[in-house]
Formats: structure tokens, sequence, C-alpha cells
């Protein structure tokens, strides 16, 4: 078997493994196909993934399906108000010992698992909140004064209510640019309400079973990071990025008027990943610039950061988006 | 060493169908840009070809009036040709002449055919170095979709729009304008009418040199000439005959050569302009000529009449006038109208005399007058108030603010200075926000040990009887009578002096 055959054979193995764990999920989880597919592409990425829908859409349902047909430990934390940072890293707390004395132990919190759903995140405050920073980008926590390295896969899932905004915490840029993806989840199609209703309310549940592991989905990132990217894709991604940032040489007027703070290199990377994933989906073996301009929105509109004059004028993330993708044309493609 | 030497095979195969892909490619986007090139140029052309049989018209035009000389029908239809063709030229090859590189045509194809970048991927990958076995798989897979593309017939011209619209729109226009010169051109010039009226009224002046009083040294014969030579005379600017006949209303004198800069066929019309100038000055000096029935002079003379030159200046308004036209009535304007009025005068109010109160009465006299117009006197109606001033200040520094009273605005109830988010449509997120980065919070905590003094206690002889009294007076067990005796002595006896009358 040549190195040929063996991306080849890498890259189907991908196909396949995508494809069954998303028809897995779609088993317990009606409709929202992009939905699945972005959780999906971000798990795959190696990334973090927020989840935007008002309650009843089926976020928590998606996620713990995706537990279940990828056989990985699975972890809810509801964030709440008066929740402390040691609730979702852990503490020391004190137990009997043997020789009949009490000593102290590490009692790791819900953050130690392979897939944590940390639900309506913003209503915590932003001390614990950055609990989750150092998990989400080093995939360690510090408690107590030790160290613990998470299990790989490691993702971290959030939901956030974007309607009942009243004693929320806005979410911060250092944690907002750790989301790989955000995605909205909408409500269902009208074709989807019969089977959701048939589902929820017979007799029988759907009973997921694992179609995948913890260990295939680390092998198969590191097959996502093998993909290359040309340069003139390259390119196209960091114009996107810039395009975002007010003052860029890229940036439209849109951008100019109503953002106040754009994507940062993370969004690059972001693009770059999920564009990997999008081109071994897409059955080809480099990347391209449609890739990276259908992970665009997913991947960048939690990144930028409206001015004043932009909410007052209700821009959203999306159209700023919208925007520089219509303004930014491939690098290597003549006028 | 089979899967390189296959891989290398692939590579050069590659590298041959990448070549023939960019040669096609490059002739396809010369040839579709030379001709939307040419497309946009004929567009273009067809634009600027009528410059030329418009520039005909306007000579022919000059050539009926004044008696140019035109170009002839010939001379305009090959200047417009050579417009419309030099247009479609330059442009085309301009645009013809632009190369593209070899990834911006590999691009291209790739773009064209749905390719997803396959073929300028598999381009770069093919001069690396070291190629992983993905470089190679994206290689391989690019191999199929050359050969697909070499094959693919490839059309990169962008331009759609159809030319046929500018062409049958340009054509009638330039050959209505070519026959519309030629036919002006064609047309007896009235130039050359007037020249031989003129020489017509000359050989009548010679051949009756005795007729009645009318000489051709006589000025009005020097007035008749001027008159046909200019039919539409430009009317005197007034500053140029104000000064030149001191009293206009005489009727001789209308029959006297101007003098000054004016020309003797513009006697009449500077006549009635220096009177008109001259009435500005001295009312009673009015001709029938400086009555222009419009609105403008009619507001001066309104103004003349309130305030004539020699006419006392008015009174000056009462200082309460003043004040409640600057201070508590709202604006200068309405304050009579206004019904929430306030004698309060703030000592920062000045009346000064400067020409704010000319302007006020003109505006005040501009506003009677519109409401005359309107038919009578208008309420005070909503659209009609004067835009609240957000000035709270009440004078500019000694000058009085005539439309500020404090209040922040004319009978209005003082705006509130509130943010952004009170104003109602801008929508602001109903969220509580936490206070990141809030900063420290410094406490000062100062200890201070209780110590001891060494003082030396008095000796017990020292200290003397007590001087005055200890403690409240005591109660007085008067009898009432007694008692209003003493309440009245210290009542006196505390009451403040009073000032020597």
């Amino acid at each position: 078997m040549t190195d040929q055959q063996s991306a080849e054979a890498a890259a189907q193995s991908f196909r396949d493994t995508f494809e069954s764990v998303r028809a897995e999920v779609a088993r317990a989880m009606v409709g929202q196909e992009q939905v699945i597919r972005g959780v999906l592409t971000a798990l795959f990425a190696g990334g973090h993934v927020l989840l935007e829908g008002v309650p009843g859409l089926g976020k928590t349902l998606l996620v713990r399906s995706l537990g279940e047909a990828l056989d990985l430990s699975f972890s809810r934390i509801q964030f709440t108000p008066d929740m402390m940072p040691a609730d979702v890293s852990g503490a020391q707390v004190l137990v009997d010992g043997d020789d009949g004395g009490t000593k102290l132990v590490f009692q790791p919190g819900p953050i130690v698992a392979n897939l944590v759903l940390a639900d309506e995140i913003n209503r915590a405050t932003p001390k614990t909140q950055s609990a989750l920073l150092e998990a989400m980008q080093e995939k360690q926590v510090t408690a107590g004064g030790k160290t613990i390295q998470l299990e790989s896969p490691f993702c971290v899932m959030a939901t956030q209510n974007p309607v009942e905004q009243e004693g929320t915490y806005p979410l911060p840029e250092a944690q907002m640019d750790r989301f790989l993806f955000k995605i909205l989840v909408g409500y269902p199609k009208e074709s989807d309400y019969a089977e959701i209703l048939g589902r929820t309310t017979g007799e029988e549940e759907a009973q997921l079973k694992p179609v995948s592991s913890g260990s295939d989905v680390v092998s198969l990132r590191q097959t996502v990071r093998s993909v290359p990217v040309p340069k003139a894709v390259q390119d196209y991604a960091v114009r996107l990025v810039m395009a975002t940032q007010p003052g860029s040489d890229y940036a439209p007027n849109l951008v100019n008027q109503y953002v106040s703070l754009g994507a940062s290199p993370r969004g690059a990377q972001a693009l770059l990943l999920a564009g990997k994933v999008l081109a071994l989906l897409g059955g080809r073996f480099a990347v391209s610039c449609d890739d990276v301009a259908a992970a665009a929105k997913d991947a960048l509109r939690h990144r930028v950061q409206l001015s004043f004059a932009g909410q007052a004028e209700g821009i959203t993330g999306d159209a700023v988006v919208a925007e520089v993708l219509k303004s930014i044309d491939k690098p290597h493609v003549p006028a | 060493m089979m899967g390189e030497r296959e891989a290398l095979t692939d590579g050069r195969a590659l590298g041959q169908a990448l070549d023939s892909i960019e040669h096609r490619a490059g002739v396809a986007l010369r040839r579709a840009r030379l001709r939307d090139g040419f497309r946009k140029g004929a567009r273009l052309g067809a634009s600027f070809a009528l410059v030329v049989p418009g520039i005909g018209v306007v000579l022919a035009l000059l050539s009926h009036f004044e008696g140019f000389g035109a170009p002839g029908l010939l001379p305009m239809v090959v200047a417009t040709v050579l417009v419309f063709a030099l247009t479609v030229l330059l442009v085309g090859l301009a645009a013809g002449l632009q190369r593209a590189s070899r990834k911006g045509l590999l691009g291209l194809v790739d773009d064209r055919l749905g390719l997803a970048d396959r073929l300028v991927a598999a381009d770069e990958f093919r001069a690396l170095p070291l190629r992983g076995p993905f470089h190679e798989a994206a290689m391989r897979d690019a191999t199929g979709v050359a050969d697909q593309a070499s094959r693919a017939s490839l059309d990169f011209s962008k331009d759609t729009e159809p030319l046929k619209p500018h062409i049958v729109r340009a054509v009638p226009i330039a050959g209505a304008l070519l026959a519309a010169a030629v036919l002006l051109r064609g047309a007896p010039t009235e130039g050359a009418s007037y020249r031989r009226q003129s020489d017509a009224f000359s050989r009548v002046a010679r051949a009756e040199p005795a007729a009645d009083d009318l000489t051709p040294e006589s000025p009005l014969a020097a007035t008749i000439a001027p008159v046909m030579a200019q039919p539409a005379p430009p009317k005197a600017p007034a500053g140029q005959t104000s000064g030149s006949a001191p009293e206009p209303t005489d009727l001789d004198s209308q029959e006297k050569p101007s003098a000054g800069k004016a020309s003797p066929g513009k006697g009449g019309t500077a006549k009635g302009a220096s009177g008109a100038s001259q009435a500005r000055g001295a009312p009673t000096g009015q001709t029938p000529e400086a009555k222009e029935p419009s609105k403008p002079k009619k507001t001066e003379a309104k103004r003349r009449e309130a305030k004539p030159v020699d006419a006392p200046q008015p009174e000056k308004k009462t200082e309460e006038e003043d004040s409640g036209s600057t201070a508590g009535k709202g604006s200068s304007k309405g304050s009579n109208k206004n019904p929430v009025t306030s004698s309060w005068k703030s000592r920062d109010q000045v009346s000064s005399d400067d020409n704010a109160e000319v302007e006020d009465d003109s505006e005040s006299e501009d506003e009677d007058e519109e409401q005359e117009n309107r038919g009578g006197v208008q309420p005070s109606m909503r659209d009609r108030r004067p835009p609240a001033s957000r000035d709270l200040q009440i004078s500019f520094g000694n000058r009085a603010n005539p439309d500020a009273n404090g209040r922040g605005g004319p009978s209005q109830p003082k705006k509130s200075r509130g943010v952004a988010s009170l104003v109602l449509g801008v929508p602001i997120p109903d969220r509580v926000k936490g206070r990141p980065g809030a900063g420290r919070t410094k406490i000062t905590q100062e200890r201070v040990e209780p110590e001891a003094e060494d003082a030396p206690a008095p000796a017990i002889e020292e200290r003397g009887a007590r001087g005055g009294p200890s403690g409240g007076p005591p109660p007085l067990d008067l009898d009432p009578l007694t008692r209003a005796i003493v309440r009245t002595y210290f009542q006196r006896a505390k009451a403040p002096a009073r000032p020597p009358q």
C-alpha cells in the first residue's frame, strides 16, 4: 500500500465514520442536518462548538446523542449565576484516610470528560466562565495546585439562549475566540414535526449504539490535519479574516462602519481546519477556496464584535461575514 | 520504488496536461477579453460618436445666427465613424493585451468548470520538493480532472450585455443630429438677413436726408441703429447707472442721450434702474418705473415704511419687554403669543444694540407677511413652532440668547439629558453586563497604637475654689406673678439692642 493509497484510504475512512456518526445521531435528532454536520465538523477539526438557539430545539439531545454514538464520556454542566469555578474544574475535598485520619483528595469536576455540555453558559459569571478557558485551549485543568491533562478527544459544546438576555453575562472575547464554530440552531421544518412528535411521544425511545470511539476520533483528527492547503487558499483565508478587521486593507465599508473588533488569527486557523474537513467530505485531498468560504459563517460570526452603531442598526455577525465573502475575490483568479 | 516511479509518471503527465490547459485557457481568455473589450468599446464608441454630430449641430447653429462657417456633411460623417472605430479599437486592444499568470489561468479553469481548485493545488504540489501522501493523492485526483478540463470548451467571456440596443439607439440619434446640422447649414442665416436689413436702412437714411429732423447725425437715429443690431439688449446693471441721472423723473430727460457707461440704446432701461436706485435713497422721489410689484420690493417698501431713513429711531423697548422677549417667555419671536411667560430675568442679560434686533424685526415682518398670505393670523400650531432649543444657557456671555430661557426650549418642559438608551427606537441589548476588569480597590488602613502621655497631676493645694457657677441654674420656686416679672426682665435683658433712632 503506497502513501497515496493510504491517504485515499484514510480519507475514505474519514468519510465513512463521519457518515455513520451523522446517521446514528440523526436517529435521535430529527432534522437539523446542517447543525449536526456543523457539530461533527467542529468535533473532527478538534474544536469546540457554541450552539445558540431558543429552548426546546434539541441542543442538549444532540450533544448527548453524539456522546452515545461516539462512545465518549459525557458530562453536563448547567451554568447558573451562583456557580463557582471549582464547580466546573473540581476541588480538593477532605476524605477519610485508611489510617483513620483525613486527607485532601482532588475531586475532578464535570469538565473532566470527553464531551462536555456547558448548558446556558452565559448565565454563569465571567469568573466561572473563565474556568473553561484553560480546559478549552490547553486541554488541562489546574486546581488546588494540581494540573490534570484532559483525555483526548475533549470537546466543549456550549449552548446559549439568544432571547433571554436579562441577567446573563455575555461571553468574554477570549472565550468566544476559543470556540471553533458558533452554530445557530433554528426551528425544525414542518415536515420534521411529525417525526419529532412520533419519536418523542411514543412508547419507545431511540436507543443509540456506539458506531465509533474516542480513539477513532483522535486518529481522524490526525487525518484532517494532514490535508494540505494550497498557498492561494491560505491567502484567501487570511484575506477573509483581515477583511473582518476594521481599518485593514481588505475591510469593506460595512466592516469599517459597524465593526469594532474583527477576527483574530484563530479565525484563520478555524477556517482552514474546517476547510480541511469539508475537503475530505467532498472527496478531495486539498482545501479549496470554496471550502473556506463554506465554513466562513460558522467560523467567523462570533469573532466579529459589532460597535454600538452596528448594534443599533441591527447589523449581525452573519451580515458582516456575508459582506466580507462578497467583497473578497479569490486571490489567484483574474478578474 | 514502484510508487515513486508511478508518481513521477503521473507528475509528468499532469504537468503536460496542466501546460496544455494553461495554453488553451490563455488563448480562450485573450479571445474573451478581446471580445469583451470590443463590445465594451462599441458601447462606449456609440456614445462618443454622438459627440461629433452634436458638435456639428452647435456649429450649424452658430453659423445660422452668427454667420460662421460650418463643416460639411462628409467630414462630420467621417469624423463620427472615426471616433467610433478608434474607441472600439483602443478599448478592445487594452483589454486583450492584459496577461494572466499560469496560476490565474488554472484558477479560472477551476472556477469555470467547478473543479474546486484541484488544478491550482496540483500545480503547486507538483513543484514541491517533498510531497506527502495527501499531496500525491491530490495530484492523482487532479490528473483525472485535468484530462476532462483539457477537453472541455473554455469560454471566459463575461460580457453578456446585448450590444444591439446601444447601436440601434445611437445610429438614429447620430443620423438625426447630422440631418439637423445639414438642414441648419442649408437654411438662410439670420446674420445675413440682418446685414441685408442694415444695408437697406442705411440706404434709406442716405436717400432721405431731409425727411423731418431725422438726420443720420441726430441722436434718435443713432439710437435706432443699435436697437436693431441688438434685438435683445441685456438689462443694464444698476450700479452702472445709479449715479448717471440725478433727476430721472423728468420725462423730457428720457430723450436725452445717456452719459457715462450706459450705451445710448440702453437709455430707457438705465433710467428706470437709476430711478429705482434713487427711490431707495429718498422715498419721495419714486418714479412709476421704480414701483416694481414683486414681493421683495414689497417687503422692502414695508420695511421702509416702518423705518424711514429720516424718521426718528423707534423707541427702545422697555426693560420689561426686553426681559420678556429674552428670558422666561420662550423664543423672542413667539414670546407674546406664548401663554407660559415668566417675569424672571437673569443678571447676565444685558440689552445690547446690535444687528440682532434688526434681524428679528425683519424675521417678524416676514412672518407677518407669511401669515397675511395664509389669510390672517394663524394659530400657534405645533408644526409652526420654532424647534426646541437645546441650549440651556440663557445668555451668550454678555449678549442675551433670544432662543433660550433656561428651560431647554421655548415653552417646553426641560429636556432631560439622558443617554441614548432612553431614546425610543434605539435597540439596546437587554442584559446585565458583568464587570470584567473593574480594577482594584485601594484600601488604606492605618493602625495607631494608643500612647500614654506623662503629665504631672496638679497638687491639691494649688486648686482654688470654684469661681463660676456650676451646672444649670437651680429651679426657681416662685409664685406665678414673680415668675412673670422675672421672665419679662430676662426677655428685655436678652433682647437685641435696637439701633438709636
